[in-house]
């Protein structure tokens, strides 16, 4: 046998074969391949070695060759150990080499190796050679895949920015084959969708993402725009979410090209903008009903300067829009002392409160008018003036009118009453016989005269409260009251009445304290029920009156044995103007105006009023005063 | 007992005066305001009567006038008026009347005794 060691192996290979190549050689010539085999062998850019079970370097290919002598081996052994012929190569891998040996198994890996100073990434495969079932020997070609890596990782980066950048937008990914099979969609899809793409990829585009009945709509609209295979813009659909929610999609498209260049369907985005048409909608809706109210609106920025008026602003103040919008309210303003200003921004800008007032203002054509005006100052997030709202009322009219009303009732109440004080006190004079003794007849008939009169006094009386009540004008001067003394004033007055239909009066006085009240008020309240009482009250009836303490609170009850109200028509019993049915037909000169006054005048005074009454059997009244309103009680002096 | 009658209404000043004389005082009308204080002046009243509307001058001024007259002053004010709002009472209570009857509210001999009463404590 021939031992050829030191084999130089040159570029072209061939030279006088050793037994141990001469086995792969045989192989080759075995299978008529051989040429062909080793023009693969020279050829390829894989690295190719074949080691013995001895891992004695057999053979290497140029490519291979190359690289080693760039690592700095001038020549490459052939019948030397690995060790030795390849010494760069690391201790690890002939390890690896002696178990595959040993195994009979290949292995596939990537490896890191160097070839001249660059380092390069390998796909190595490392096969042992069979014969006969016995392993004769290692064969490893390393593919160097360093680009394709490079490429790979450039790609996987691109994938991940992708992904990235499609997850954080809000609008939505999609892509779609031409006849409308959804290929992809990224993941914005669950946000505005409802479902994960996986979900939805292989889905029709016009599926159950659209209402049923929209289904041949969506799919008309979809296949004209594909059909033009132009780009598309703001194509606006309604889509069903997971939910069963409509979802508004505003969709942009543009056909999407395959390697050679052949539409193969679209990609574009959608973005959900339910909100913004329900948005859209509503801010219709406002602007139509900030522009068409009757009251003067204008927003205006920090400094006052105005950003939007709407049509009755030039109404109220004759300026036309153009003439208003930039400038400031002081355009028809400036009336009032400067303090009022001041304090108006002081509240506005400064207290940051709405201010709600009375002013004097001046239109175009010189005109002054009277406004309420209303300035809401409107923050942002953070507590900053962003806008100014002011709604300016004309009420010069109301005002007047109020004016008027006023002057109408004051006067309405001197003019109607003289003459009854006339009639009242010329009766009164009558009667006690100024002017001589009248007959009986006489008197009877005088009488009748000045009762009536004294009926319209009364009457002229409610109605004049009653006005001033509806016109809120009941003025209430409050004072330490003894509600008993009032209401023994008031019971001595009835005294007359009493006495001829022969009613029982029971009075109970706790020791109660003086009470903040008006007292001409409470007279007022006394006489209404009392004189109730007695007038609805039969012959031989029973009146009881009750003034004490009870849960903190001031209550009077005033009792009585009388004609009651019907249960059907107690809700109506404090209503102005309102008499019942059998209190109609016991006193027909009633006016209705009695207990509406009394409620008013009692609710005035944060007291409360309420009643328990029964048809036939009598009716009992309960006012309630709350006790702040007591004085400290006072020391009675015991004469 | 000297009584002013200061009163547009004639009817009304007519039936207080008579009521007066009943009772055996001295009374003059005085229908007009203008007049109010040079009569009052001349007939030295130990009471006033005074109804608030009165046609050409105010009844306010006219009880200020009175008030503010170094003769006049002392002599005490009942206002007789058919003007019932509470301000016109603060008003003419603050200016110095010494009273203040509603005309429908009060019977005229209600307004004899509290003449009566007025001047006796005057005295």
């Amino acid at each position: 046998m021939n031992k050829r060691s030191d084999q130089k192996l040159g570029k072209k290979g061939g030279g006088k074969i050793s037994r141990r190549r001469f086995s792969v050689e045989r192989m080759t010539e075995k299978s008529g391949l051989g040429d062909l085999y080793r023009k693969v062998f020279a050829s390829v850019s894989d690295i190719v070695v074949v080691f013995d079970t001895d891992l004695k370097l057999l053979t290497m290919n140029p490519a291979g060759v190359k690289v080693v002598r760039s690592l700095g081996v001038k020549h490459v052994s052939v019948g030397k150990r690995l060790s030795e012929a390849l010494p760069f190569v690391p201790k690890a891998t002939e390890a690896e080499y002696r178990k595959l040996i040993k195994t009979g198994k290949s292995s596939v890996g990537e490896v890191i190796y160097r070839a001249g100073n660059v380092a390069r990434i390998g796909y190595t495969k490392r096969i042992p050679i069979k014969d006969k079932g016995c392993v004769i020997g290692i064969l490893t070609v390393i593919q160097n895949i360093t680009e394709l890596k490079k490429g790979e990782l450039a790609l996987q980066k691109n994938v991940r920015r992708f992904n990235a950048i499609t997850s954080l937008a809000r609008e939505m990914i999609w892509e779609s084959d031409l006849p409308g099979t959804i290929t992809y969609v990224s993941s914005a899809s669950k946000k505005i969708m409802g479902y994960y793409p996986k979900e939805i990829i292989g889905e029709k585009l016009y599926s159950r993402l659209f209402f049923p009945d929209n289904h041949e709509e969506t799919k008309k609209l979809i296949e004209g725009v594909f059909s033009k295979r132009k780009e598309f813009h703001l194509l606006k659909l309604s889509a069903k979410n997971k939910n069963g929610k409509p979802a508004v999609l505003e969709v942009n498209g543009t056909p999407f090209f395959d390697e050679e260049g052949k539409i193969s369907g679209y990609i574009g985005t959608a973005v959900d903008v339910t909100e913004r048409e329900t948005y859209e909608e509503n801010l219709k809706k406002f602007e139509l009903a900030v522009e068409n109210a009757s009251d003067h609106i204008i927003i205006t920025d920090p400094k006052g300067v105005i950003l939007f008026a709407n049509k009755a602003v030039s109404s109220t103040t004759g300026y036309s829009p153009k003439e208003i919008i930039g400038h400031r309210s002081s355009l028809w303003g400036k009336q009032m002392p400067p303090e009022f200003y001041e304090n108006m921004w002081r509240k506005i800008r400064d207290e940051k409160e709405v201010y709600v007032g009375e002013l004097t203002n001046k239109r175009k054509n010189g005109e002054l008018y009277i406004a309420e005006i209303r300035i809401s100052p409107v923050l942002d997030e953070n507590g900053k003036i962003r806008f100014y709202v002011g709604i300016e009322r004309d009420i010069t009219e109301a005002k007047a009118i109020d004016r008027a009303k006023t002057e109408f009732v004051s006067l309405a109440s001197h003019q109607l009453r003289t003459p009854l004080s006339i009639i009242d006190w010329y009766t009164e004079s009558l009667l006690s016989g100024d002017k001589g003794v009248l007959t009986e007849a006489q008197k009877d008939y005088i009488d009748e005269i000045h009762k009536s009169n004294r009926r319209m006094v009364d009457l002229v009386e409610s109605l004049l409260n009653a006005t001033r009540i509806d016109m809120g004008r009941l003025v209430i001067s409050p004072k330490p009251v003894s509600l008993p003394k009032i209401a023994d004033i008031v019971l001595s007055e009835l005294a007359p009445q009493i006495k001829e239909k022969e009613i029982s009066v029971s009075k109970i006085y706790d020791d109660i304290p003086e009470i903040r009240l008006d007292p001409d008020l409470t007279r007022v309240i006394f006489q209404n029920l009392l004189s109730n009482a007695v007038k609805y009250t039969p012959k031989n009836g029973k009146i009881s009156l009750k003034i004490c303490r009870e849960n903190g609170n001031i209550v009077i009850y005033v009792a009585d044995t009388g004609i009651g109200i019907p249960e059907k028509q107690q809700s109506k019993i404090f209503d102005k103007l309102f008499r019942a049915d059998n209190a109609r037909i016991a006193n027909p000169e009633g006016n209705g105006l009695g207990l509406y006054i009394t409620k008013a005048i009692i609710e005035a005074a944060k007291g409360t009023i309420g009643f328990e009454s029964k048809e036939g059997k009598g009716t009992t009244f309960v006012v309630t005063f709350p006790v702040s309103r007591a004085k400290k009680p006072q020391v009675k002096k015991i004469a | 007992m000297k009584i002013l009658i200061i009163e547009d209404e004639e009817a009304l000043a007519r039936v207080i005066k008579e009521k007066f004389d009943k009772e055996g005082y001295d009374s003059v009308i005085v229908e007009e305001g203008e007049e109010a204080l040079p009569k009052a002046k001349q007939f030295k009243p130990d009471v006033i009567l005074l109804d608030l509307l009165l046609p050409k001058r105010n009844g306010f001024e006219i009880l200020q006038d009175l008030k503010m007259d170094a003769e006049l002053k002392t002599a005490p004010v009942i206002v007789l008026s058919n003007l019932g709002e509470d301000e016109n009472i603060k008003r003419a209570i603050l200016l110095g009347a010494a009273d203040y009857f509603v005309k429908t509210q009060h019977p005229i001999s209600e307004v004899v005794e509290k003449v009566r009463y007025v001047a006796e404590r005057g005295r």
